[in-house]
């Protein structure tokens, strides 16, 4: 507990040091969903309350969602489970992803790119380095973005029992998307 | 060695004109400069691709060589380029930057653009697309490390790997010295060397954490711009900097310095490294450069006018000791680095000898001369004597330094081992026996001596002066098989053996001769030349016969079936790894010993129709071997590393009718697929013209074939299981060459497939099971209709000569006679026919309808006459096609009659008509006897079995309330 609330300190600390500079994007609205395609079952949830901000200077950026936030479960025992047992969200109560856009990008023009970002991915409060690939579309200083990429259980230390591991994927599916526009200061 | 020269020899007074000369020689490039150089083949690329520039060189490890062009993935076979296409679009970026291989054979190509695309056999490139997505910056270099990882370097986006299905990034901020990246090598423990604008990155990826190590000034690397890197089998490493040279990473010290210095290279683009032997380097727009490790001299290659002046974009050996280099044409460059021609403008080389000190002396009929070098390091020959006529034969270095030189007709000279003073034997000064010396060896102190008039065993070489020499004669005299010996050979362990001319080897044992003339049925005649090889087996060459191995006890023969291709063989010598050069005027060839296989080497290292001198040959202090022809003198190197010495044999393709395939190994053909095509290739870079086949279908050929057409059809192929087997040579001889194989089979066609076969005897006995079941059914069915018609017959004839009938038919009878004598005429005439009818049908199975009526209006007429009026049988047949079953009607009408109360107030009244269901319908009134009649009821049965047997319709019965009704089905005329 000690811990998370260092690293929301540290994650606050980054994306509010990110804020001080001019220019910065913020995500307006967005929102992470994921899946789960198992054998049993298939578990399907989302979240509208993906924050963050991003510095079109030098493509650091910092990304975080509440992860007591997700709904649309298939029913209250799944997302129970998915709470209590999975991302232990009182634990853990946010997943983060935050470091630096690696190529090269101009957000100045309109038009749609791919990027690719190299950063940590804090899930289930184990952080792992990832590369992920994002598609960007400009139009008149708004950012439209989306993402796709897997999460492996087994990376994040999320266990799942033997009995019920027919019916969680060890890979899930998780699809970012929103739209950032400058932060006003 | 220069100025000691110039200091000794008073002989040589002009010897600053010499100089003079030679300077003037030097400056223009004239004749006795002397420098080593491969002899290139160039390889265009096809009229198609003209414009393609080849950027560089992957050797696969089956073998193949693939080139990354600016116009996509090429193949070269060793005769003609393939290019590999797309398999979807056409990329805009088609130029290849990097390749690699990964561990399952495929070939990964990276482009400028960061795109990767993969290529599997010889499959189209398809792109990879990991999740994260691929760089966007030029891919500089694709290595896959044994921990199943790959990496690949980018020029811009630093180092990335890909380990368990992730990627990850190594970049400045994890202790990268740079993202643009030059170049990338594979070091020991699952380590990539990469080289960046600040040094060297050595890096690796374990447990998921990166780990970075950093070689640069702080270890002494002056130049940080590191464009090429080689590692050696130690872990040292050869470090390409961008303008001061060649560095030397040594891993012990952990501590780098400048190895070779920039003399005039410029900027180094490539590196390539022969173990313990040669660098070589390729540069921007200066060619490519050479140095032996061990002098660290740099010398350019200046024998090709497409590559004095090249940007080297790759450099790169193959396994067969071929090096590739790509000046960024369309053209791709190769030598055989082992042999190299001494390019000077001295001929008829007849002798040489490298002295201890590396100096290498050669003679010719032009005198003695010996190689120089000046400050730069580079070679000439200078001419030791001014004399004229100096015809040297022999040149040999004893175990002190001195050297020893043979002369045709001139006797011996020897040279002291500080080349200040020579002395000259002769038979007139020094009493030697003979003047005209071909061979010379040493042997515990004694100098040996090959000459016209038998063998001279020299005792005290280290004489001083003119003093007799002490000398040991073998000749005809004493034993030898004849005076003329050409080679004086003395083996490692001390045995004397000499080569005569027409009488066979010689073996000189303490002081015993003996004479190996006639062996295994040959006769040995002329041997020209004697080596050993490392296991202290000799080899000779004898003039009509081949090569012979002998081992002390016996002797072995390798001739033309062998691979032996030039019976005259004028030196045999063995290099520094044990093989042994098999000199000869159609080229040289490498034969191991162990494997007794020879590699031929001729036009492709511009030695094809040589005149070679005979045991024009020595070893040197390294790897040298040095080879003395009449058009001059070649140097041979022994590659470090084992070489490639069979060539590769690749199955490319499989077709079906001519259309290529993708089959595994082991396929299962379908049985119409039955025209196998293989596309085969031998890969012998070295000479790929001399390739030829050898192949056989295990299970259809019964011998091997032999081809040089690389595509083998095998149209209508029976099913069965195959082998198809090939193996490729390079020299003729098959049977040590490794041996491909294919497995597959073809599949019977389903009607010769046991399934199929159960399935048609289990049809063709359940046929003949229901025929055997219907033809019993049948013949029971007769014999039973017949049994039931007896039973039938003998049922009427008792009903109607039973006596009631009867009794009441003479009643009858007789009232009418008394009444009506006409009638009663009538009355029997009626009785008979009936009678007759029974007896005439009775046999018969069926009868027609119209005569079964006609009956049954007799038997009406019967009963008329006794009922009267209280019977009523009413017939409507308008019109009586079909047949019944015999006296059936009449037997319905009896039953009628038989069971129902007949009496003026209750008369009978029984229709006969048809339905629409073509039946006969027997319908009466249901006014049944008090008292039945004793019935068997076998009336009824008897009629509706009948009907079983003749027809699939049945005898309808209806017994109602009121009516008792029997409807029996006609049978079609053409039924029965």
């Amino acid at each position: 507990m000690f811990k998370q609330g260092i690293f929301f300190l540290l994650l606050f600390f980054q994306i509010s040091l990110l804020a001080q500079q001019n220019n910065m994007l913020e995500v307006k609205s967005g929102s992470a969903a994921f899946k789960s395609d198992a054998p049993l079952e298939m578990i399907e949830a989302s979240s509208d309350e993906l924050k963050g901000l991003l510095d079109p200077s030098n493509g650091n950026f910092a990304f975080s969602i509440n992860t007591k936030s997700f709904v649309g479960f298939n029913n209250p025992t799944q997302q129970e489970h998915f709470y209590e047992n999975y991302l232990e969200t009182t634990d853990y109560p946010t997943a983060s992803y935050s470091g630096k856009i690696i190529e090269d990008f101009d957000l100045s023009k309109d038009g749609i790119f791919e990027i690719r970002a190299k950063g940590k991915l804090k899930i289930h409060g184990i952080s792992k380095e990832r590369i992920i690939k994002c598609k960007l579309k400009v139009e008149k200083g708004k950012v439209e973005f989306e993402s796709l990429f897997t999460v492996r259980l087994e990376d994040h230390q999320i266990t799942i029992p033997k009995i019920v591991n027919q019916k969680i994927a060890e890979e899930i599916i998780v699809v970012i998307k929103g739209e950032m526009a400058p932060k006003k200061s | 060695m220069y100025k000691r020269y110039t200091l000794f020899n008073s002989t040589h007074r002009q010897f600053p004109l010499k100089l003079l000369f030679l300077l003037v020689c030097f400056l223009t490039g004239f004749s006795t400069i002397y420098s080593q150089q491969p002899f290139w083949r160039e390889h265009p690329i096809h009229e198609e691709f003209s414009k393609a520039k080849i950027n560089l060189i992957h050797e696969h490890p089956n073998g193949m060589i693939w080139f990354g062009t600016n116009q996509g993935l090429f193949y070269f076979d060793g005769l003609k380029y393939v290019n590999v296409p797309f398999r979807d679009s056409i990329p805009s970026v088609q130029n290849i930057t990097a390749l690699g291989t990964d561990p399952q054979g495929r070939i990964w190509a990276g482009m400028e653009d960061g795109n990767i695309y993969i290529q599997n056999g010889f499959d189209p490139l398809k792109i990879w697309k990991p999740e994260e997505g691929l760089p966007k910056s030029m891919i500089t270099g694709i290595k896959f490390t044994s921990d199943s990882t790959l990496w690949f370097s980018t020029y811009g986006e630093g180092l990335y790997c890909y380990q368990q299905g992730r990627m990850y990034n190594f970049g400045t901020e994890d202790g990268l010295r740079g993202m643009d990246l030059y170049t990338m090598e594979k070091g020991q423990d699952n380590t990539v060397w990469v080289g960046t604008d600040l040094g060297i990155n050595i890096c690796s990826f374990k447990n998921e954490t990166k780990f970075i190590k950093t070689l640069d000034s702080s270890k002494g690397l002056k130049d940080e711009i590191v464009r090429d890197i080689k590692l050696d089998h130690q872990g040292n490493a050869w470090i390409a900097s961008f303008e001061m040279g060649v560095f030397f990473y040594e891993k012990e010290k952990d501590t780098i310095y400048q190895k070779i210095p920039n003399t005039g290279f410029g900027e180094i683009t490539k590196l390539e490294l022969f173990k313990n032997l040669e660098l070589w380097i390729g540069t921007v727009n200066k060619g490519i450069w050479r140095t032996r490790i061990d002098t660290a001299v740099v010398y350019p290659i200046n024998n090709n006018e497409d590559l004095i002046k090249a940007n080297i974009s790759d450099l790169k050996k193959d396994a067969e000791g071929n090096i590739w280099v790509l000046n960024g044409s369309n053209i791709t460059y190769s030598a055989n680095r082992q042999f190299e021609w001494v390019e000077s403008s001295i001929e008829n080389v007849q002798a040489v000898v490298e002295d201890q000190n590396g100096v290498v002396w050669i003679g010719t009929p032009e005198g003695l001369f010996f190689m120089e070098k000046d400050d730069k390091g580079r070679s000439f020959f200078k001419k030791y004597w001014k004399r004229k006529n100096f015809n040297i034969t022999s040149l040999f270095e004893d175990s002190n330094g001195k050297i020893w030189i043979g002369t045709y007709g001139d006797g011996l000279y020897c040279l002291t081992a500080d080349r200040r003073k020579s002395h000259h034997l002769t038979p007139k000064n020094s009493g030697l026996k003979d003047g005209n010396i071909f061979s010379i060896a040493e042997q515990n102190g004694s100098i040996w001596l090959a000459s016209l008039r038998g063998m001279i065993e020299i005792r005290n070489p280290e004489f001083i002066g003119f003093e007799q020499l002490k000398q040991t004669w073998y000749s005809t005299e004493n034993g030898l098989p004849t005076d003329y010996i050409y080679k004086v050979f003395i083996d490692s362990r001390g045995v004397v053996w000499l080569g005569t001319d027409g009488k066979g080897l010689v073996r000189i044992l303490n002081g015993q001769i003996k004479t190996y003339q006639e062996i295994n049925g040959f006769n040995l005649k002329t041997i020209y030349s004697i080596t050993e090889d490392l296991h202290g087996n000799i080899w000779f060459c004898s003039s009509d016969n081949g090569i012979f191995k002998f081992d002390g006890n016996d002797f072995e023969q390798l001739a033309l079936p062998e691979g032996i291709r030039n019976l005259t063989i004028t030196s045999l010598i063995t290099d520094v790894k044990g093989n042994i050069l098999v000199v000869h005027s159609a080229g040289i060839d490498i034969l191991d010993p162990k494997l007794k296989h020879l590699t031929y080497y001729d036009q492709e290292i511009g030695v094809e129709d040589i005149e070679p001198n005979l045991n024009a040959v020595c070893r040197g202090n390294n790897f040298d071997i040095w080879i003395g022809t009449q058009q001059g003198l070649i140097n041979y190197k022994a590659e470090q590393e084992d070489l490639e010495i069979h060539p590769r044999t690749l199955i490319k393709s499989v077709s079906v009718f001519l259309q290529e395939k993708d089959v595994k190994e082991g396929h299962s053909f379908e049985p119409d697929e039955n025209y196998i095509s293989f596309d085969v290739i031998g890969l012998w870079y070295t000479d790929p013209n001399t390739v030829e086949y050898r192949y056989m279908l295990e299970g259809y050929d019964l011998n091997w074939k032999k081809s040089r057409d690389n595509f083998i059809n095998y149209p209508h192929l029976p099913p069965g299981n195959y082998t198809f087997k090939i193996q490729s040579t390079e020299n003729g001889a098959f049977d040590k060459e490794p041996m491909t194989t294919f497995e597959f089979s073809i599949q019977k066609p389903f009607w010769q497939q046991l399934w199929f076969l159960i399935v048609c005897i289990l049809i063709i006995g359940g046929l003949f099971y229901w025929y055997q079941h219907t033809r019993d059914r049948r013949i029971h069915r007769e014999s039973m209709m017949v049994k039931e018609k007896i039973e039938s017959q003998f049922e009427t004839l008792k009903s109607q000569i039973n006596p009631h009938f009867l009794f009441n038919s003479f009643n009858t009878l007789m009232t009418v006679i008394d009444e009506n004598p006409e009638q009663a005429m009538q009355y029997v005439q009626a009785l008979s026919d009936f009678y007759r009818s029974i007896v005439q049908y009775r046999e018969k199975d069926i009868i027609p309808m119209e005569e079964e009526i006609e009956i049954v209006k007799n038997y009406g007429y019967l009963l008329e006459q006794r009922y009267g009026e209280n019977l009523y049988l009413k017939i409507d047949i308008p019109k009586a096609t079909g047949y019944l079953v015999p006296l059936s009607l009449q037997m319905l009408v009896e039953n009628a009659v038989k069971h129902n109360v007949i009496s003026k107030s209750k008369p009978l009244s029984i229709f006969i008509y048809l339905d629409e269901d073509k039946h006969i319908v027997v319908s009466n009134p249901l006014q049944l006897k008090l008292t039945p009649e004793p019935s068997t009821q076998y009336g009824l049965e008897s009629i509706g079995k009948r009907y079983e047997y003749l027809t699939s319709k049945k005898m309808l019965l209806e017994k109602s309330e009121t009516h008792f009704i029997v409807r029996l089905p006609i049978i079609d005329g053409d039924e029965n």
